[in-house]
């Protein structure tokens, strides 16, 4: 006879029960499983959420003052435990089952000239356009656009200057990061430069990587 | 007549032995060591999860090419990512899952018109796309010596991958450089 615990199913025996000679064995047996257990649970190690998508080719060549939508151009999905799905076009949709959480994005952007002469100094950026629900209304609540009176999309624009240098593709490399709080968003990540003195055509190099991985619950 | 779980080895007498308060707190203080060693686990599963590997030698790094960084120190280590008895120049992967690797080196000298920090997945050579990330920077901003340069990026890796911590440089200085000492971390974001 005897009993278990609610919680962990420990066995115990109760006063009324004869004695089982096996008692003690079940209690020691029930408490190497549980150490096991625990073990297994610890080796395993953290397996949060996350994604990371590589774009494969090279973007089409854009003028200044254009925006490009990274990994649209050909990609690949590297990691994907994110339970959310990513587009054609490389952005990524957190998956609608997910309650609202914390995720930390990251873009490591290479750009490199196509025609023209950069001018050194001018300027670069790469940001994340995120398209989130409020997880009470299900509304969209940040209006389109980056500026003007409203919350904005694009988060973490992060400027960067034209060198021209890099070693491998004599363009730029050069990395952003946030931590958002979204729910059933859709996010993109995506570079702009900005040459007003130039002519010069930029493109975004096939190596280029955009990734997240989720924090926690909100 | 000691007894023992087939696991851990916890020990247990029966109720058909002869009463014995020893074999109670056997058991007690076997319950209580393993707990105190989940402890221990939970504590490393949990914190100590990354490594951190320095070299305890300022670097001597050569302008206009690619240069990996070697290194003779483990500061902490608890996942065995860094052997430098073996390799003194990488992190090599047992778990296969998503990883995000760091580097630091500050070169010290005025004049540079660029400088790379590169996390270069499976060569110890010059990397190419797609084996690498990194950061490049253009000429320090406020123009002076030394000029903080630094690369965090994620990989996906298998057993057996490993990384090296490259940088490059290039400006007015004939070079070698020198400048600090460098480090290189890992940390597991989401294992399979």
């Amino acid at each position: 006879m005897g009993s278990v615990t609610s919680g962990k199913s420990i066995p115990y025996m109760l006063g009324t029960d004869p004695a089982d000679p096996r008692f003690v064995f079940d209690l020691a047996a029930s408490a190497d499983t549980a150490f096991a257990g625990y073990d297994v649970s610890f080796a395993a190690g953290p397996r949060p959420p996350a994604f990371l998508i590589r774009q494969t080719v090279d973007s089409g060549s854009f003028a200044n003052g254009n925006t490009a939508f990274v990994m649209n151009n050909g990609s690949v999905v590297d990691w994907n435990t994110s339970g959310g799905t990513v587009s054609s076009s490389g952005s990524w949709q957190q998956s609608s089952t997910e309650v609202q959480g914390w995720w930390m994005l990251g873009l490591m952007c290479s750009s490199a000239t196509v025609s023209g002469t950069i001018t050194i100094g001018s300027r670069i950026q790469c940001g994340f356009l995120v398209s989130t629900l409020d997880p009470v209304s299900n509304l969209f609540v940040a209006p389109s656009g980056d500026g003007g009176s409203n919350y904005s999309q694009l988060f973490q624009e992060t400027a960067y200057v034209n060198d021209g240098v890099e070693s491998n593709s004599g363009g730029d490399w050069f990395c952003a990061y946030v931590t958002v709080p979204v729910y059933r968003a859709t996010i993109t990540a995506q570079y702009e430069h900005f040459d007003p003195g130039a002519s010069a055509l930029k493109k975004v190099v096939a190596g280029s990587v955009f990734w997240g991985i989720r924090l926690g619950d909100v | 007549m000691a007894r023992t779980t087939p696991g851990k080895g916890i020990r247990y007498p029966l109720l058909t032995d002869a009463p014995d308060p020893n074999a109670l707190m056997a058991f007690a203080f076997d319950l209580e060591t393993i707990a105190n060693a989940e402890d221990a686990l939970r504590v490393t599963a949990l914190t100590q999860r990354g490594a951190l590997i320095q070299n305890s030698v300022v670097p001597s790094v050569a302008k206009g090419v690619a240069v990996k960084f070697t290194f003779d120190t483990s500061v902490f280590d608890p996942q065995g990512f860094a052997n430098l008895g073996v390799n003194n120049d990488r992190f090599t992967i047992t778990k296969p899952g998503l990883y995000l690797f760091g580097g630091q080196w500050n070169p010290q000298a005025s004049g540079l018109s660029q400088y790379e920090m590169t996390i270069a997945k499976n060569t110890t050579g010059g990397p190419a796309v797609p084996n690498f990330r990194r950061h490049k920077y253009g000429p320090p901003a406020f123009g002076g010596s030394p000029v903080g340069s630094c690369v965090t990026a994620p990989f996906p890796m298998v057993a057996g991958d490993f990384v090296t911590l490259q940088t490059f440089w290039n400006g007015t200085p004939a070079g070698p450089l020198t400048g600090s000492k460098p480090q290189f971390w890992v940390l597991p974001l989401a294992l399979t």
